[in-house]
């Protein structure tokens, strides 16, 4: 099994993907295969691992490109009988907007409480969720705390002296 | 001299090292035979003086009035001598809890490689508990919102009131110590030891909590199942002795079988081992001890039905647990262990009553020690525990008493 | 916001920040409580539902003797029988990952040890393992060593505070004070002895390791591996067989290879459950490829097959370790890496290791600054503690204690 191999089998469900380029010459990725697919097309692609052997969703998570705006989720899938072979998954999302992708819970129930994390912390909504709730947070908490542009606003747990308040 | 971790001065810190706990432990052991031997000595040289102490204490304060120009009358002895006894019971189990509840804490922290209360009271803090108790005293009393107060208030009576009651027929050593001597002593015993479980559930549906309702419902489950097999299994000894009076009982058991074994139930072949087993077990599920103290399991419920009570209504059940746990020990070593008879004849310059609460204690050390070591048992296992189990051995060893009964007849 | 000057007063002068608490709170009657709408209090988008008569609601924690931490879980029960379990987290959310985009490579260090603070040496190897990757640096052969060393003393130590704890949620109260209170007391002492912490050890460091070894520290590491072999017969006799143990444990919570691959469950727990999967055997990090050692996998996947898939890794840790303290090689404990002003180049890492409770990994984005641009841990504890809301449901109240216990949890992970 190879990154090729992986790919192959991929792109005959979800002719989009495509192996992450290099965005940079000097951008150092990890040594596991990275594909690329489009965010709409996140549970075609889920299905299709699911059936290529790879059982295990080992971590599910999103970073906040600001600059570049747009949200990046990494998805990263194991094969229970090879565990030194990965496939890191990657979808882009545009910052603005409410930004929403399917869910890939009914493949991989490891996805309820990650999907719900990252929507608790970024914002992210995952379409198809059977419990669309905040995890780690309360239940209206304003804001998404791991965004880039996450402004604190002051609640009944901060006491205000580190701003100056009386 | 320094003790740093173990790390830092060996495997071992000096003091821990299995020579030094070797000579840690015959130091203590010979500090208590010295403790002991007076004790022991005073015991077997007042005999059974102290029980008189009522009526010497009438002899000796006629005298003084008679120095002194004045006449007692006799009724006075009368009542007097009527009432001691039953304040001796009370002043047992009020005493007796003190002790056990130390004595306990002492077992558990041995088990447990560590030393327990040090302390209060100089010595290995022997005044821990009295410490507990005025602690206890003086807690603020905490009554939930929304709790039943008639309810919640006389839970705890009605958990402990019963004890004093059944310690009445119990001869502390040999037959003629007893505060009440009845014929039906046994059946009082426990019928009385059964009223208990109504304070539980009111314990438990008088908090208005849902942990204690939980666990209110599972005391009461427990404790009105494994009464059954706990009469079951006494059924073989009343059987055995031909009376239901505890002091007739003690009187069956005196004497040696052969010459060479003590004439106590417990070694009756088969029927003894099985009903003492029996009786135990169904015992520590009685008094909710470990394993079967899911009624107040920590972990699980907080603490149960009593998860609601604070300070001294806490402490009533507290006492009420180690009352009833004095009161089953106190029963198995009369009805099991023979009471107040000695180990062998040539023993018996040691009274009775030194016998008599050696052998509860023994008893109470079993307990104890059960309970430190084995884990809880789940309600299902527990009801299925005594229901196909405990009961259809004891009935078998009723049949098995039985037929052995008749064999010795014919 | 209060303080001692202005302290709040009235309820008016909290600040309302959230609509669903604007104008006072509704009250959450008895007749249309659901587990779901207790977590939230009035929560508008949730369908209320009508729970029956005879089912109750029952809170378990966030202050509990046995859920472990902060842990806590909404049951909705029919007498002594679960019908519905939601576990409610984020009692002890520290905000980790916002916190590492402020704090430099080195800084974070200590951060990971408070994750999951049971084993933290293996939290703070995880990350590193994620810089030096990222770095590419090379990593001394002793430095490497004692990383493995500290790591599997540290194993012991979680998994013997699991024997004990576990045995206080089935009721037995002794195994805990031998497990913790004397065997895990050897090792945190050794640890003090090494880096002079006995908890959070900020021990492993990006390159290698803080301190070497002190004198005499490797016998006495080989005295205690003798003892603790010796102990777990002792807590064998005591506990693991111990047929009300057993009758509580086996048969208890049985989670399938299937569903336990679909949660994502890895480490202890998926071993239990028959899969053979151990990241220190299959795709070895570090120097484990020079061990030999058994892989320890059980096929039940109960509550009972996990503790002794525990209690088996303690010995396969003594194994680990008497081979790794017998072939310590001499030399530096810290490789070629920038003491101060750390700045792994532009991109992106992920490593994991086999962490006391699972695969614990950890994703680092770097911007070539001195802070990473996002750092995601992948907590083992967090996906394992997914397949509670399943795993709960038909077992009586005893049991969730007894399978929550199972499960291992360190909310410190959980919550991050």
């Amino acid at each position: 099994m190879s990154v090729t191999n992986v790919l192959e089998i991929l792109q005959k469900k979800v002719p989009e993907a495509v192996e992450c380029q290099n965005l940079d010459v000097k951008f150092v990725r990890g040594t596991d295969p990275q594909i690329k697919v489009p965010s709409v097309r996140v549970g075609a692609v889920a299905g299709c691992l699911k059936e290529a052997g790879f059982d295990l969703l080992n971590f599910l998570t999103a970073v906040d490109y600001l600059k570049e705006e747009r949200f990046e989720l990494i998805y990263q899938f194991i094969k229970t009988s090879d565990p030194a072979f990965s496939v890191i998954v990657k979808t882009d999302l545009p910052r603005s907007g409410s930004p929403s992708l399917p869910s890939i819970v009914e493949f991989y129930a490891a996805a309820d409480w990650q999907e719900r994390e990252t929507y608790d912390l970024f914002g992210i909504t995952f379409v198809g969720h059977p419990n669309p709730r905040r995890i780690l947070l309360w239940e209206g908490y304003p804001g998404w705390p791991l965004r880039k542009d996450y402004v604190h606003t002051l609640d009944k747990y901060d006491n205000g002296s580190e701003i100056g308040l009386p | 001299m320094a003790r740093g971790p173990w790390a830092v001065t060996g495997p071992w810190t000096p003091s821990q090292t299995p020579d030094a706990l070797r000579k840690r432990y015959t130091r203590s052991l010979f500090f208590l035979a010295v403790l002991l031997f007076p004790l022991i000595g005073a015991m077997i040289w007042l005999g059974e003086h102290p029980f008189r102490v009522v009526e010497n204490l009438f002899v000796f304060s006629n005298r003084v009035a008679g120095w002194v120009g004045i006449s007692i009358p006799a009724w006075h002895l009368t009542v007097i001598s009527a009432a001691m006894p039953l304040l001796f019971v009370l002043g047992l189990i009020q005493v007796a809890p003190i002790f056990m509840v130390w004595w306990e804490m002492k077992i558990a922290a041995h088990i447990q490689v560590r030393l327990g209360p040090m302390w209060v009271g100089r010595w290995h803090g022997v005044l821990q508990t009295v410490a507990d108790g005025i602690k206890l005293l003086l807690k603020e009393d905490i009554v939930p919102i929304g709790a039943d107060r008639v309810l919640h208030f006389l839970a705890p009576v009605v958990a402990v009131a019963p004890a004093f009651v059944c310690f009445a027929p119990i001869p502390f050593g040999r037959p003629g110590l007893t505060p009440v001597p009845l014929d039906t002593g046994v059946l009082l015993v426990m019928g009385f030891s059964g009223l208990s479980v109504i304070g539980l559930l009111m314990a438990g549906w008088g908090s208005n909590s849902k942990y204690s309702a939980l666990g209110g419902l599972r005391a009461a489950a427990q404790a009105v199942s494994y009464e059954i097999p706990r009469v079951i299994a006494l059924l073989p000894v009343v059987m055995w002795a031909g009376t239901l009076s505890l002091g007739g009982m003690v009187q069956a058991q005196s004497g040696m079988w052969h010459g060479v074994v003590p004439r106590w139930f417990l070694f009756y072949p088969v029927v003894g081992q099985i009903s003492f087993i029996i009786y135990l077990i169904a015992s520590i599920a009685e008094t909710n001890r470990t394993p079967f103290d899911l009624a107040e399991a920590e972990s699980e419920l907080t603490s149960g039905f009593h998860t609601e009570y604070s300070g001294m209504k806490w402490a009533m059940f507290f006492m009420a647990e180690y009352a009833y746990m004095f009161l089953a020990c106190a029963l198995g070593a009369v009805l099991f262990l023979g009471g107040g008879a000695p180990l062998h004849p040539a023993l018996s310059f040691l009274p009775s009553y030194f016998w008599f609460f050696g052998k509860t204690l023994f008893m109470v050390f079993l307990f104890i020690w059960i309970r430190w070591t084995y884990p809880r048992m789940r309600v299902d296992h527990l009801m299925e525990f005594c229901w196909k189990f405990l009961i259809p051995w004891g009935l078998f060893n009723v049949v098995l008493a039985g037929l052995f009964i008749l064999m010795r007849s014919r | 916001m209060s303080n001692d000057k202005n302290p709040i007063s009235t309820v008016d002068q909290i600040p309302q920040t959230t609509p669903s608490f604007k104008g006072g709170v509704e009250p959450v009657g008895r007749v249309n409580e659901t587990a779901d709408s207790l977590i939230n209090g009035p929560c508008f988008e949730t369908k209320m539902e009508r729970i029956s008569d005879h089912e109750m609601l029952l809170n378990m924690g966030p202050q509990h003797p046995s859920t472990h931490g902060v842990l806590r879980v909404v049951l909705q029960l029919d007498g002594e029988v679960v019908t519905k379990a939601v576990p409610d987290l984020g009692y002890l959310h520290r905000g980790v990952e916002k916190l590492a985009e402020h704090r430099n490579y080195s800084q974070f260090i200590i951060l990971t040890d408070r994750d999951d603070y049971l084993c933290a040496m293996l939290n703070n190897w995880a990350y590193c393992l994620a810089v030096e990757k990222l770095m590419k640096v090379e990593i001394p052969g002793r430095a490497d060593y004692l990383r493995v060393i500290s790591g599997e003393l540290n194993r012991i130590a979680s998994h013997l505070l699991f024997i004990g704890t576990f045995g206080i949620d089935i009721g037995a109260f002794t195994p805990f004070l031998y497990a913790f209170g004397r065997e895990r007391e050897m090792i945190l002492d050794l640890f003090e002895q090494l880096c002079g912490a006995r908890i959070t050890y900020n021990y492993v460091r990006i390159g290698g390791v803080s301190n070497d070894l002190p004198d005499g520290w490797v016998e006495k590491a080989k005295s205690f591996i003798v003892h603790m072999r010796e102990c777990l017969k002792e807590y064998d006799d005591l506990l693991s067989y111990n047929p009300i143990f057993m009758d509580r444990t086996k048969g208890v919570g049985v989670l399938s290879k299937e569903k336990a691959i679909a949660y994502g469950i890895t480490g202890p727990n998926l071993r239990a459950s028959g899969v053979n999967l151990d990241l220190r055997l299959q795709a070895p990090y570090g120097v484990y490829s020079k061990f030999s050692f058994d892989p320890v996998v059980r096929t039940n996947g109960d509550c009972w097959d996990r503790y002794m898939v525990r209690r088996d890794e303690i010995a396969q840790s003594c194994q680990i370790l008497d081979q790794a303290l017998g072939d310590l090689p001499a030399g530096d404990i810290m490789g070629k890496v920038p003491k101060a002003n750390l700045r792994p180049p532009v991109g992106e890492s992920y490593a994991q290791l086999e962490g006391a409770r699972g695969w614990l990994g950890v994703y680092l984005v770097s911007d070539g600054t001195a802070n990473p641009y996002r750092l995601h841990v992948r907590a083992p504890s967090f996906v394992n503690l997914a397949v509670l809301q399943e795993t709960l449901t038909g077992w009586k109240v005893a049991d969730v204690v007894a399978i929550l216990g199972s499960i291992d949890i360190v909310l410190g992970e959980v919550d991050r």
